[in-house]
C-alpha cells in the first residue's frame, strides 16, 4: 500500500516532468523519452493507488500493467472529451488533462490512505533491497541491449545511405508570370557538380534554351525558375531539364518535364 | 497430474497477491525454491538471452552489408533469446520473480528486435497508414479526419491518440513516440497474459508457459509488436479479463475498472472490441448455467460491450461495415480452392513447411489434450469459457487451409491462440511434471521450440524478409526504401495533398501515409498497357487519376510474394514469368501530355491531370 508521502512525490515528481517536458523536451536530449515513460505511467499509478486505497487488492506486478493501462485510458479518455468539448488536442490541453486526472488520483489516494482506507498488498521490503550481484547483473543486460540497439542504429543509417539525387520540375506563378520551378537536390552524400540542360519544344519547335551548371554540397539544393512563354489558345510547350553530373556526362543523370497547354499568359 | 481444485479450498501456499478469489490451482509448480536458489535464475536466461539480441543486432548490420549467412546468424540469435526464457518459464520449480522476468524479458525483446529490424521510420504497411492518422491528430489538433488509406483507422483514435498525446507532451517524433506506445503495450500484454492465466488457474507455471506459447504465435512476435491499433488493444482485452472476472477487494470496483478498460478497447479497435464483447457473452452463458456468482457481473459487462460497441459504431464508426465486408467477402470467396501452404509467402519450401505443419499438429494436440483435461474437471467459470474459446482455433486453422485469402485467417490467430495457448499450457504442465526425466524434459523444450519455429515460419516478416536491408520490388517492409520514401515526401510537399493517384504496391502505402495522397486500387492495365493512348486516357479520366508513380525496379525484379502482382488488384496476379519491360515503364515519359514532375533515379512521378481533364495537346 503506497504512502501519503509516496503519492505526493509520485504526483510530484509527474508534474515536474509533464509541465516543463513541453518546453524542455524538445531540447533537452533524451528528456523527452523520460517524460513518455511518466506519461505512460504517473496518471495510471496514482489512480491504481487510490483504488488501493479503495480496498482494490493488486499485487505489484498488476499496479505495473494498470499503471500503463490507465495511463493509456487517461489518453484515449482525455483525447475523445477534449475534442467532444471541442478544446484543441495541444501539448498545452494534453498537460492540463493529465495534471487534472493525475491530481484527482493522487488527492483521492492521499484523503482516502488519511483516513485509514482498506488495506492491500504491501510491498515487501525485501524486493525492494537488490543485491550487488543483481544490480551488476540488470546493468550487464542494459548495457548489452544498449550496444545492440547502437548497432542496428549504425546497421539501417549505413542502410539509408542509399546516394540520390532527386529533379523535380512544377509550374509556379512568380510575379504574374508562369514559370517552371526546377530544383535539384544533392543527396550523395558528396559534393558534386551539376549541369542542367533545359530545352523548350512545341509543336513546330526545339531547342535548347539554357544550360546552367551549380556545384552543390552534400544535402545542398539547387532551384532556379525557368519563365514560360505566353502561348495561345490551344498552343503546347514542353520543358525539358535534363541534369547531368560530373564533368563531361553525355547522359542525362535525371530528367523531367513539363507540359503547358494555352493560353498562358 | 493436474488437480483443479474448488476455489474456495486454494491450498494455503497459493500466492497473495494475484487477483484469484475465482481462481483453481495447479499443483505441480514444483514448490517454490529458496531465495539462494532464485538469484542465478533471475539473470542467467535473461543474461543469456541477450546475447541472441546482439546475435541478431550482428545479423541485421551484416546484411545491410549483403552478407549472405546474415539470415543464419539472426535464426541462431532468436534461438539463443527463446530457448533460456522459454525453459523459465515451462520449467517446474523456477520462482515466481524468475517467470516474471522471463515472460518480462522475453516480450521486450521481442520489441527491440522489432525496433531494430526499422530502426529510424515505420515500415510496415499498416504502421504507415497508422502514422498517417496520428499525424493528423497531431497537426490538426482533433480527432476523426478522413484518412483515405484506411478509412477506419480515424473511427477507432485509441491508438493515435496515446502517441499523439506522447508526442505532443515530449516533442519526440511520431515514430520514437509510437515505438514507445508499441513497446510498453507489447510487454504490457504478455505480463498481463501471465498475470491473468496464473489469476484463473491459480498456477505461476500455467501463466508463465501461456504467456510464453502466446508470445510466439505467428504474428504476435513481429507484427502485434508494431504500431498498429491491435498492439495497444490487445493489452487493455487482457485487462479487461482480468478485472471482469476478479472476485478479491471489492466488487464494484474491480467491475468499475473492468468497464472503463472495455471502452477503451471498442474505440480503439474493432475486432479485439469484438473478441472481448464475445468472450464476457460467453463467460455470462457458462456462469448462467452453472449458477456461479459471476453471473450477474459477466452480465452486466457483456451488455455494456455490446451496448457500447453498438453506440460506437452507430455514432462515429459509420464506416466499419463496409471497411470489414470487403475482405471477408473475398476470403469467403475463395473457399473452397486450398492453398499449398497455408503460410502463402513461404509456401514450396520443404523445411519451413513441415516445421510450419509440425507447429500445427502440436498445437492441436497440446490444445485437444489441454481441453480434455479441463473438461474431465469442474473448472472455474474463466477457465471454462476459455477453453471452449480455445476451440477456435481449428476454426481460423481450417479458414486458413481453405482460404486462399489468409489474411484474416492469419489475423484471427492472435485471438484463437490467445485462448489456446491456456489449455496448451495446462497440457505442457501436465506432461512436464516435477521431476521427469531428462528425456521427458528435453522432448517438451524440442517440442516447444517447434512450436516456435513452425509459427515463425507462417508468421512475420516473411522468411524472405527475415533480415533488413534488401530492396523487393512490392513487397512489405523491404518494398520501403529511401528512394520510395524521398519521392512520397517530395509529393506532399511539392503537389500538396489528397490527389488521386495511380501507383504499385510498395508505393500505395508511401504515396498514403508519408505522401499524403489517395491512392487508387485496380489501375495495373495503365502500366501493363503499351502505350499511352486514347483507351488509357479514358482510363485515367474513368479512374479520376491526377497522377502516377513509377519504379524502375519494376521492370528489374519480379514480385516476390507469391499471392501478389505488382499493383494493388494485379489484373495478372501469379502469372508473371519475368519483369516488366523497361518500355512499359518508359512509355510514360514519351507519352504526349504527360509531365514528368519528379525523377530521383528509381522513382519516377507523372502528372495526369492535362489528360484526365482533356487538355492534353
Amino acid at each position: 500500500m503506497p504512502s501519503r508521502r509516496s503519492v505526493a512525490f509520485v504526483l510530484a515528481a509527474g508534474a515536474g516532468a509533464i509541465v516543463p517536458g513541453g518546453a524542455v523536451a524538445g531540447r533537452v536530449p533524451g528528456a523527452g523519452y523520460l517524460v513518455a515513460s511518466a506519461l505512460l505511467v504517473v496518471p495510471g499509478y496514482l489512480w491504481c493507488a487510490a483504488l488501493r486505497s479503495c480496498g482494490l487488492r493488486l499485487s505489484n506486478l498488476d499496479v505495473a500493467l494498470l499503471s500503463v493501462g490507465l495511463s493509456m485510458v487517461c489518453a484515449i479518455g482525455g483525447g475523445l472529451l477534449l475534442n467532444l468539448i471541442g478544446i484543441a488536442l495541444t501539448a498545452s490541453s494534453w498537460s492540463a488533462w493529465t495534471l487534472l486526472v493525475s491530481t484527482a488520483g493522487a488527492g483521492l489516494a492521499y484523503l482516502r490512505l488519511g483516513s485509514g482506507g482498506a488495506g492491500g498488498t504491501s510491498t515487501r521490503r525485501g524486493d525492494v533491497k537488490r543485491s550487488l550481484v543483481e544490480i551488476v547483473g540488470w546493468t550487464l543486460v542494459v548495457v548489452l541491449v544498449g550496444a545492440a540497439a547502437v548497432n542496428a542504429r549504425q546497421a539501417a543509417v549505413v542502410g539509408r545511405r542509399t546516394p540520390t539525387t532527386e529533379l523535380s520540375i512544377v509550374l509556379k506563378h512568380t510575379h504574374g508570370r508562369r514559370a517552371g520551378d526546377v530544383e535539384v537536390r544533392n543527396l550523395e552524400a558528396k559534393p558534386m557538380r551539376y549541369r542542367a540542360v533545359v530545352t523548350l519544344s512545341g509543336a513546330q519547335i526545339s531547342r535548347v534554351v539554357r544550360t546552367r551548371e551549380r556545384s552543390l554540397t552534400a544535402q545542398g539544393t539547387w532551384r532556379f525558375a525557368e519563365p514560360l512563354p505566353p502561348l495561345g489558345a490551344g498552343d503546347w510547350r514542353v520543358v525539358h531539364v535534363a541534369l547531368f553530373r560530373g564533368a563531361g556526362a553525355t547522359t542525362p543523370y535525371r530528367s523531367v518535364h513539363l507540359v503547358v497547354v494555352g493560353p498562358l499568359t | 497430474m493436474v488437480s483443479i481444485l474448488n476455489p474456495r479450498s486454494r491450498p494455503p501456499n497459493a500466492d497473495q497477491g494475484a487477483l484469484s478469489g475465482v481462481s483453481v490451482a495447479f499443483s505441480d509448480d514444483g514448490g517454490t525454491p529458496t531465495r539462494g536458489q532464485q538469484r542465478p535464475l533471475l539473470l542467467v536466461p535473461t543474461l543469456i538471452a541477450t546475447y541472441g539480441v546482439v546475435l541478431i543486432s550482428i545479423g541485421y548490420a551484416d546484411s545491410y552489408a549483403g552478407a549472405r549467412w546474415a539470415t543464419a546468424v539472426v535464426w541462431i540469435g532468436q534461438l539463443v533469446v527463446f530457448l533460456p526464457l522459454a525453459i523459465t518459464m515451462v520449467a517446474p520449480n523456477v520462482p515466481r520473480s524468475a517467470r516474471v522476468v522471463a515472460v518480462g524479458a522475453q516480450a521486450g525483446f521481442q520489441s527491440v528486435i522489432k525496433w531494430m529490424y526499422s530502426p529510424l521510420d515505420f515500415r510496415f504497411p499498416d504502421e504507415l497508414l497508422h502514422w498517417r492518422t496520428a499525424w493528423s491528430v497531431l497537426n490538426d489538433h482533433h480527432l476523426f479526419h478522413a484518412n483515405p488509406a484506411l478509412s477506419i483507422s480515424p473511427s477507432f483514435p485509441g491508438l493515435e491518440e496515446t502517441t499523439a498525446y506522447v508526442a505532443s507532451v515530449t516533442h519526440l517524433s511520431l515514430f520514437a513516440a509510437g515505438s514507445i506506445v508499441a513497446a510498453v503495450s507489447h510487454v504490457g500484454v504478455s505480463l498481463a497474459a501471465y498475470s491473468f492465466v496464473r489469476m484463473i488457474t491459480g498456477s505461476d507455471r500455467v501463466g508463465s508457459t501461456a504467456a510464453l506459447l502466446f508470445a510466439v504465435s505467428p504474428h504476435h512476435p513481429f507484427f502485434n509488436a508494431g504500431f498498429i491499433y491491435e498492439a495497444p488493444a490487445l493489452l487493455l482485452m487482457v485487462l479487461v479479463f482480468v478485472f471482469a472476472f476478479d472476485a478479491h477487494g471489492r466488487r464494484p470496483l474491480a467491475l468499475g475498472l473492468a468497464s472503463l478498460l472495455l471502452a477503451a478497447v471498442i474505440v480503439t479497435h474493432h475486432v479485439t472490441a469484438a473478441v472481448t464483447t464475445s468472450v464476457l457473452v460467453l463467460s455470462f452463458m457458462v456462469a448462467a448455467v452453472r449458477h456461479d456468482p459471476l453471473v450477474r457481473a459477466l452480465g452486466y459487462l457483456s451488455a455494456l460491450g455490446v451496448a457500447l460497441a453498438t453506440a460506437w459504431v452507430a455514432g462515429v464508426a459509420h464506416g466499419l461495415f463496409s471497411y470489414l465486408a470487403p475482405p471477408l467477402q473475398d476470403a469467403l470467396q475463395s473457399i473452397g480452392e486450398l492453398s499449398a501452404g497455408g503460410g502463402g509467402a513461404n509456401s514450396g519450401k520443404s523445411l519451413p513447411l513441415t516445421l510450419s505443419y509440425l507447429a500445427v499438429c502440436l498445437t492441436l494436440f497440446l490444445a485437444t489434450l489441454g481441453f480434455v483435461r479441463v473438461s474431465r474437471t469442474t473448472p472455474t467459470v474463466p477457465v471454462r469459457a476459455f477453453s471452449i474459446a480455445s476451440i477456435s482455433y481449428v476454426g481460423v486453422l481450417g479458414f486458413r487451409a481453405v482460404a486462399t485469402s489468409s489474411e484474416i485467417a492469419g489475423r484471427a490467430l492472435t485471438y484463437s491462440l490467445f485462448f489456446a495457448s491456456i489449455t496448451m499450457a495446462i497440457a505442457l504442465n501436465a506432461l512436464w511434471p516435477p521431476g521427469a526425466r531428462a528425456v521427458r524434459q528435453a522432448g517438451i523444450t524440442a517440442a516447444v521450440t517447434v512450436i516456435a519455429a513452425g509459427f515463425a515460419m507462417i508468421g512475420w516478416p516473411p522468411l524472405w524478409e527475415t533480415t533488413p536491408g534488401r530492396y523487393h520490388i512490392d513487397a512489405f517492409e523491404s518494398g520501403i526504401d529511401r528512394a520510395g520514401i524521398l519521392g512520397a515526401q517530395w509529393m506532399r510537399r511539392a503537389v500538396g495533398p489528397g490527389h488521386r493517384v495511380a501507383c504499385d504496391f510498395s508505393a500505395c502505402w508511401l504515396v498514403a501515409s508519408y505522401g499524403f495522397q489517395a491512392p487508387v486500387p485496380g489501375v495495373s492495365r495503365l502500366y501493363y498497357a503499351t502505350t499511352v493512348g486514347p483507351p488509357e486516357h479514358r482510363f485515367i479520366q474513368t479512374k479520376a487519376l491526377s497522377m502516377a508513380v513509377v519504379d524502375a525496379a519494376i521492370s528489374e525484379q519480379l514480385p516476390r510474394e507469391p499471392s501478389a502482382g505488382y499493383f494493388l488488384d494485379d489484373q495478372y496476379l501469379h502469372s508473371h514469368r519475368s519483369p516488366l519491360p523497361f518500355a512499359r515503364l518508359d512509355k510514360f515519359a514519351r507519352a504526349r501530355g504527360m509531365t514528368r514532375l519528379y525523377d530521383n533515379g528509381r522513382i519516377a512521378i507523372y502528372d495526369l491531370r492535362l489528360i484526365q481533364h482533356a487538355l492534353s495537346p
